[in-house]
Formats: structure tokens, C-alpha cells, sequence
């Protein structure tokens, strides 16, 4: 079984190389670059330590990137009108809001992002959306897998598919997405008895339900793709993922270990994505 | 046979006179709930659906109005009363009559409609809020299984449902309701249809099964395990010359060979069918509540 580890930096790569070509096709037709707002909203909004993700990957791309840094005490108006100029500003193709968001703020900051611009794909419209297959934004952390899927190559037409978990952001997005892809899905939100047998059926197994270790190389098919988006943080500091890793590899055709090890630069150039998709719609 | 019956119309029945109590209560704040239904055109089907949900307002005492336009109406004149309906107190639920003549953008029709009174819940933002697990106005047939299921006594918490087919008015949000962490859902659901190579591989997995594929008899007892729940969502149009109509309705399961193998079973008609209405008239009400805050 040619088994492969595949990382964040292989993926996301070939993305990251397809924007850059994009974008330098338009040099000679205009001088603009896609923008990107982020909220953050931190603990400690005045330490400077924290270079983020976003703003190291935005200059690879030569984006332009606005961070927005909140503290968590910030009233739920102050965030609205801060997100309403950003919505006006033409210079900003994309908003994006980092998480974890304090849960008395989520509501207020995603609602108050122009769908048009919601390049994390989190607000209810464009969540709606998905059902028909209609979507202008797509979950980025959802396309982050799809896209792992699809640097593998092989046929979702006619696979099972099991999610673990019941997040926003990756499983329930990526049921939608998959099923028109003609895949059949089976969603366990919650730890049942019979798990390793589902799990087992699956072609393709993706992971979020944050018990460290909990896949054991028993639980998987032989030569099924893996995709680990599960991430726990261990005393010391260090992320763990739902899968044990090294015997996922003796069984597994693929797999994919998206949040624990490089954590989300993945993540990050899907919202670039999307951002382009937006930055593309309205220059050219 | 040794499946019992889930029958629709007792539960449709229990729940309507719980709206009735609830719709008395309502008006003695002087709170009426009120539907609006919108029929374009002369769809024999549709006119048939527009004066159930008519005769079920009248039934738990609720106000209700249906405008009626011709088959050619323009999608503005409709665009138009929506809007009017949208600002009208009268009015806490707002349903357009599916399907609309090809001139007419059902998208742009569902998408007008003020989400508050979107009492089908197919308005795009509610069907994210559903997605999402928020309060919103749950889509009326999938809303309807679950309350067949839960009121029969079969809870669908940790169970394995199984889902046939993936319409964006049962299977799809069927599902987004079931895997959701809340009472009456919290179960492992799969989805299936025709992309699926061997159908049968999963239908045997249920514990609940449910068929929304709309092809009579595709669900045989070969595909079943011995006691699962099946409830059939799936009304088809036989061809049958000793009715007078013409037709008889049948699901898309093979009843009576189902029916030895399970242990609850919806017939059709009398099933699924009574619950979509009910619970639309469920959604009115909610929404008037709402509206009312």
C-alpha cells in the first residue's frame, strides 16, 4: 500500500502558486491588489508579540492586509461599525474574523459581515447557500479539505464518507459539498458504540471530533484517505489529532493531518482564495 | 405483519389541537396568527395542497388568505404582493405555492420573502441558520418525520438513521435537522442515493430508515434488518383505472413485505402527507409569537 503524508505546505502550495500566477497575469492591468481585513479579537490586544498568520502569507501573495485587533471588552456596537467601514472600503475584498471569537460576540461580528465579502464563509447566507450548490463562499476550513481531497486526485463519485464531529466550519459545510459531489455521507456528531465499524466503511475519513488518538489503524479501511482535522492542545503545549498518526499510515492510502501540525496555513490560503475570487469580481 | 403503524393523521391530529390551545392563548393578547399563501396558476396538485393549509388555518383558528393569479401572471405582480405581505401585521407566515410556472424565479421569489415570515424555512438564510443549529423555522416535511418519530416514541438520539435521497426539501435538511445536538436529533445519519454503487449496503445499517426517493416499491424488505423503523416519505402516482380519480397514491416502500421485517412503519396515505401541513400551520404560529417579542 503506497501510503502518503500529505502537508499543509504541499497543498496549500500549489494554491499559493496558482494566486501568485493570477495575480501577476493582472499586473499590466491594474495597479490594485486584493485586501483583506481580519478581526481579532485578543486577550491582550496591545502586545505586539503576535505575528499573525494572515499578514506573513498576505506579503508571500502581495495582498493587502488590514488587522484589526479588538479587545475582548470591545461592545458588540463598536464591532459592528468597525466591520460597516470595512464593508465600504473598496480597498477590502475580504473580511475575515480569526477564532476562537468570545461565543458574546460571534453572533454580532459574523451577521455583520456583507456576504459579499464574508471570504470565511461563516455568514448564515452564505451557509444557505450551500444546499443548492449556489455558494459564493465556501467554509474556509471546509475548503481546506476539499481541496486535500482533491490534490489526491481520486473520484469522490460514488465514495462513503464519514464525518466525525458537527462543526460549522468542517463537517456540516463539507457533508453538503460532498453530496453533490455525488459521494454518500454518514455524519456522526457524537461518540456512538458501534464507531470503528463506521469508520471502517469509510472511503474517505474525516476527522474534527477533538479526542486525542482516538483512531487507532483498526478503525481504518485500507487505502482510505484520511483527513485529521481534529486538534487538541496537550499540557506541554503540544497539538494532538484524532488520529494515531503513525498507524493511520500503515493502512491509509492518504492522509492528512490538517490542524495539528502546521496549524492552518491551509486554512489561511483558502481565505486568500477566496478573497482573490472577490478581489477578481469586482477589478476585472 | 408485525410492524406497528405510525399513523400520521393521529399525530398530525394531537399536534393541531395543541396549535388550536396555543392560537386561543394567542388571541386573548390579542396576537391572531395569520398565513398568506400566494397560488399562481391552475396545478390541479397545488390547488389541492392550497386548500388543506386553508382548511387547517380555519381548523386551529388561525387567519389565513390566498391569492390567486393566473398561470401568466408576471414576476413582478408577485414580487409585489410578497412585499405587501412582507409589511402587513396580518401576516406572521408568507407561502408561495411550489412549483411556479418557468417564467418565475422560484430563488428570487423564496429569497423576497421577509425570513421572519418564511414559514417553509427555504428562505437561504434560514436554511443556514439551520445548518448552523440556530433557531429558525424548520422545513415542514423533515420537521414533520421528526415529530412522527419522537411522538411514537422512537427517539432518533444515538441511533443510525439513513437518509434516501437528497432533495433540498426533505433529504438535505432532514439531515442537517437529525445530526444536530438537540432533543430529538443527536443521531448518526448517512445520506444515500443514486451516486451510491450497492444502496442496500446502507439501508441494512438503519436503525430508522427513511425513503424520500420518490420510486415506488424501492425500498424492499431485502433491504431492511429485522425491527428497524421506516418511515416513508415518498408519494407516487400509480395509474389505476378502478379509481375514480384515476390514480392511487403509493410510497417508496414495498408496504406489506416491509412491514412483516420492521417494527414501525408510516403507511401511505396517512403518514408523512398530514404532517407537512401541520406543521406549516406550526411554523405560522412560532412565527406570530416571534413577531409579537
Amino acid at each position: 500500500m503506497p501510503e502518503k503524508l500529505l502537508g499543509e505546505e504541499e497543498v496549500g502550495g500549489e494554491v499559493q502558486r496558482e494566486i501568485l500566477a493570477k495575480l501577476k497575469s493582472l499586473h499590466k492591468k491594474t495597479e490594485q491588489v486584493p485586501g483583506l481585513a481580519v478581526i481579532a479579537v485578543d486577550e491582550d490586544p496591545t502586545s505586539p508579540s503576535a505575528v499573525y498568520g494572515e499578514e506573513e502569507l498576505g506579503k508571500k501573495l502581495g495582498y493587502h492586509i488590514e488587522v484589526h485587533r479588538l479587545s475582548p471588552a470591545t461592545s458588540a456596537g463598536k464591532i459592528r461599525r468597525v466591520i460597516r467601514r470595512l464593508n465600504d472600503d473598496e480597498k477590502i475584498h475580504g473580511l475575515f474574523c480569526r477564532f476562537p471569537l468570545p461565543l458574546h460576540l460571534a453572533e454580532d461580528v459574523l451577521k455583520a459581515i456583507d456576504p459579499a465579502k464574508d471570504v470565511g464563509g461563516m455568514h448564515p447566507l452564505n451557509m444557505g447557500m450551500l444546499w443548492g450548490g449556489g455558494a459564493s463562499f465556501i467554509p474556509c476550513s471546509a475548503l481546506a479539505c476539499l481541496q486535500a481531497l482533491e490534490f489526491t486526485k481520486q473520484p469522490l463519485h460514488g465514495k462513503t464518507v464519514v464525518l466525525l464531529g458537527h462543526s460549522n466550519i468542517v463537517s456540516r459545510p463539507l457533508a453538503l459539498l460532498l453530496l453533490q459531489k455525488n459521494a454518500t455521507i454518514t455524519m456522526c456528531p457524537a461518540l456512538t458504540a458501534d464507531l470503528p465499524e463506521i469508520c471502517r466503511s469509510a472511503d474517505i475519513l474525516i476527522t474534527e471530533i477533538g479526542r486525542p488518538r482516538l483512531i487507532k489503524g483498526g478503525w481504518i479501511k485500507p487505502g482510505a484517505a484520511v483527513i485529521d482535522a481534529g486538534v487538541t492542545r496537550k499540557q506541554d503545549g503540544a497539538l494532538v489529532g484524532d488520529v494515531v498518526l503513525e498507524e493511520a499510515l500503515q493502512v491509509a492510502e492518504w492522509v492528512f493531518p490538517l490542524a495539528a501540525r502546521e496549524a492552518g496555513t491551509l486554512v489561511l490560503t483558502m481565505v486568500m482564495k477566496n478573497t482573490l475570487k472577490t478581489f477578481l469580481s469586482k477589478t476585472v | 405483519m408485525a410492524a406497528k403503524i405510525i399513523s400520521g393523521r393521529d399525530v398530525a391530529k394531537e399536534i393541531r389541537a395543541e396549535l388550536k390551545e396555543k392560537v386561543a392563548e394567542l388571541k386573548k393578547k390579542d396576537i391572531v396568527p395569520g398565513l398568506g399563501v400566494v397560488l399562481v396558476g391552475e396545478d390541479p396538485a397545488s390547488i389541492s395542497y392550497v386548500t388543506s393549509k386553508a382548511k387547517g388555518c380555519q381548523e386551529i383558528g388561525m387567519y389565513e388568505e390566498t391569492i390567486r393569479l393566473p398561470a401568466d401572471a408576471p414576476e413582478e405582480e408577485v414580487l409585489k404582493i410578497i412585499d405587501g405581505m412582507n409589511n402587513d401585521p396580518k401576516f406572521s407566515g408568507i407561502l408561495v405555492q411550489l412549483p411556479l410556472p418557468d417564467h418565475i424565479s422560484v430563488d428570487k421569489i423564496i429569497g423576497y420573502i421577509s425570513p421572519e415570515k418564511d414559514v417553509d424555512g427555504f428562505h437561504p438564510v434560514n436554511v443556514g441558520k439551520l445548518l448552523r443549529g440556530e433557531p429558525c423555522p424548520l422545513p415542514c416535511t423533515p420537521h414533520g418525520v421528526q415529530q412522527l418519530l419522537s411522538r411514537s416514541g422512537n427517539d432518533p438520539s444515538g441511533k443510525h438513521v439513513v437518509v434516501c435521497g437528497r432533495s433540498n426539501i426533505v433529504g438535505k435538511p432532514l439531515a442537517a435537522i437529525l445530526m444536530q445536538k438537540k432533543e430529538g436529533a443527536n443521531a448518526v445519519v448517512t445520506v444515500v442515493h443514486t451516486g451510491a454503487k450497492d444502496i442496500s449496503y446502507f439501508t441494512k445499517q438503519a436503525d430508522i430508515l427513511i425513503a424520500a426517493m420518490g420510486r415506488p416499491q424501492a425500498i424492499t424488505a431485502d433491504m431492511v434488518k429485522e425491527g428497524t423503523v421506516v418511515i416513508d416519505v415518498g408519494v407516487n402516482r400509480i395509474p389505476d383505472e378502478s379509481k375514480k380519480s384515476g390514480f392511487r397514491l403509493a410510497g417508496d416502500v414495498d408496504f406489506e413485505p416491509v412491514a412483516e421485517k420492521a417494527s414501525f412503519i408510516t403507511p401511505v396515505p396517512g403518514g408523512v402527507g398530514p404532517m407537512t401541513v401541520t406543521m406549516l400551520l406550526y411554523n405560522t404560529v412560532e412565527a406570530a409569537i416571534t413577531l409579537n417579542q
